[in-house]
């Protein structure tokens, strides 16, 4: 257990659209610093509009949503995205600077930093984020596996205590996704809190150390990652299918195999493992 | 999210089962009725008309409440700034310097609003009760080019699109810090730069690819285009069409021979 209070406290929280649909249906979840959650969930299983929440996009019908223990009701949004950063799933949708370096400074000078300070935080991102290059390039004409990471670097320049990233890896190469996933790796590693919503789970075998499944506006499961992606049924209930190397790893059980790998390395270790085992048998 | 700009209001009354062309035919002919009249008791007449079409069609009090406040400002503006562009008549009301506001110019700026409100709302029937496919479709069957029609179905898709646009991008830079609220008016239009600029960004992208879209489902093609859903006349069609052309040629014949509703405030 963490000795600070959650960084994100969502207890019990209900959501009704406008429109009447019912898309929270009593949700609770804590979210500290440095951890790195996937929000997991077929199409319309509440993901997005919990998501939403957590930086009072969108405000409870019930219940309530706590961020570093002040509740976001009332609160502007704009005030929250010092402690909450949201990255939209197109980029085009937030990028409109005339170079990558005025539209990381965007955010940054919204939170009335001093220039000085500005100017730091923004070589920093560029340099995190490799995009040194692009810098003076408007965003506009850079390709889609690039403004993504604008996208990303933009919220990361302003650096809010929480990630929260909207099908971060939709329509990227795996290369891609690596390079975007170390990323926020390394973030989290220095303590900011990663809250992925993503359908790929090869990236979640990857990336995500906790999963929270939603269904039907409701959390299904929040467990680490390892303990969701092997169980089945669960991830059958949830319309969800695990990794390949899951299901090889699952496949290759009458031979031995624990049937809890989720990536290559440990599939070829467990391999390696078992092979020197059956060698000192011998 | 704000629906208002989702303008059909599905329905099965007797207005929504009407032939999408009687509906057209009425509306294009109120609208030069309309604007070739200049009695405010007409355009009140037609008003009330309207509502009650509305009305008995199913759409709500409050949705027709909400057209008119869409309207209030326009109509605002139109009653404080006619009079004074139009000081006509002997009657004057009140003089300023230059200015002068006379009764005439009065009863002219009503008949304006009023003018403008009526159009609008005969036109609000039309597309709440048809379903956009089904009034492009009519165009298209009324003569018009098929790309024409696709035109005009986009047109008619695009605000209700532009709008939820609106809103995402409006999310994402709140997101990022932006403040909407407070700093003047200057200072809010200012705010406003980053949603507009990434939100016409984006449209025009999406124009693009939906442009490429179109052409690879062979849009624009050689072949004849069949429909889905033809639309037939209906006696009852014809009967709404014949009513519609017969209360045209009434007003338009009352307008010219006899000079009825010539000025704002005769019958």
């Amino acid at each position: 257990m963490p000795e600070h209070p959650p960084l994100i406290q969502v207890q019990d929280v209900w959501f009704t659209y406008p429109g009447g649909v019912q898309a929270l249906r009593g949700v609770n979840l804590q979210v500290s610093a440095g951890e790195r959650l996937a929000l997991l969930g077929r199409n319309g299983s509440g993901k997005t509009t919990l998501a939403k929440h957590l930086n009072g996009l969108l405000v409870p019908t019930r219940g309530r949503v706590l961020v570093a223990g002040v509740e976001t009701v009332g609160q502007d949004v704009g005030r929250l995205a010092a402690l909450v950063g949201y990255v939209f799933q197109n980029p085009d949708h937030q990028l409109f600077s005339r170079s990558v370096r005025e539209e990381l400074a965007f955010g940054p000078r919204n939170l009335g930093l001093p220039p000085g300070e500005v100017a730091r935080r923004v070589e920093a991102a560029l340099r995190q984020f490799g995009l040194e290059e692009a810098a003076d390039t408007p965003p506009a004409i850079l390709g889609f596996a690039e403004r993504r990471l604008v996208a990303v670097a933009s919220v990361v320049a302003m650096r809010p205590a929480a990630l929260v990233l909207d099908e971060p890896f939709a329509g990227l190469s795996w290369p891609s996704v690596v390079r975007l996933g170390m990323l926020l790796v390394q973030l989290a590693a220095a303590g900011h809190a990663i809250i992925l919503i993503t359908h790929q789970m090869r990236a979640v075998a990857a990336f995500a150390e906790r999963c929270v499944v939603l269904d039907d506006g409701r959390v299904l499961a929040d467990r680490p990652t390892r303990e969701t992606l092997v169980d089945q049924p669960l991830l059958k209930r949830a319309a969800l299918a695990p990794p390949a190397m899951v299901r090889l790893g699952q496949q290759l059980r009458p031979y031995g195999f624990s049937g809890r790998t989720l990536r290559v390395d440990e599939l070829v270790e467990e391999y390696q493992r078992l092979r020197g085992a059956r060698r000192e048998r011998r | 999210m704000s629906a208002s700009l989702a303008w059909y209001q599905p329905g099965t009354s007797w207005l929504h089962r009407l032939d999408p062309r009687p509906k057209l035919v009425f509306t294009v002919a109120a609208t030069v009725a309309l604007v070739s009249l200049e009695s405010i008791l007409a355009m009140l007449i037609f008003l009330a008309l309207a509502h009650l079409v509305l009305l008995s069609s199913g759409i709500s009090p409050r949705r027709l409440l909400g057209l008119w406040r869409t309207l209030g400002p326009l109509l605002l503006i139109i009653l404080i700034v006619q009079p004074l562009l139009s000081p006509e008549g002997e009657q004057t009301l009140l003089a300023l310097g230059p200015l002068r506001i006379t009764v005439l110019g009065i009863a002219l700026s009503v008949a304006l609003a009023l003018r403008l409100v009526a159009v609008a709302f005969g036109w609000y029937a039309l597309l709440m009760t048809t379903p956009q496919s089904d009034l492009v479709q009519a165009l298209v069957q009324l003569g018009l080019p098929v790309a024409w029609g696709l035109v005009v179905a986009m047109a008619l898709r695009y605000p209700s699109t532009l709008q939820a646009l609106y809103v995402t991008v409006r999310e994402a830079q709140q997101s990022r810090g932006l403040r909407l609220e407070g700093r003047g008016l200057l200072g809010r239009a200012r705010a406003q730069l980053p949603v507009l600029v990434a939100m016409l960004v984006a449209a025009l992208r999406s124009i693009e690819r939906l442009a490429m879209a179109l052409e690879a489902r062979g849009f624009g093609g050689p072949a004849r285009r069949s429909a889905l859903r033809a639309p037939r006349m209906r006696p009852l069609d014809w009967l709404a069409l014949v009513l519609t052309l017969g209360a045209f040629a009434a007003v338009l014949a009352a307008r010219i021979t006899l000079g009825l509703g010539a000025d704002p405030l005769s019958p």
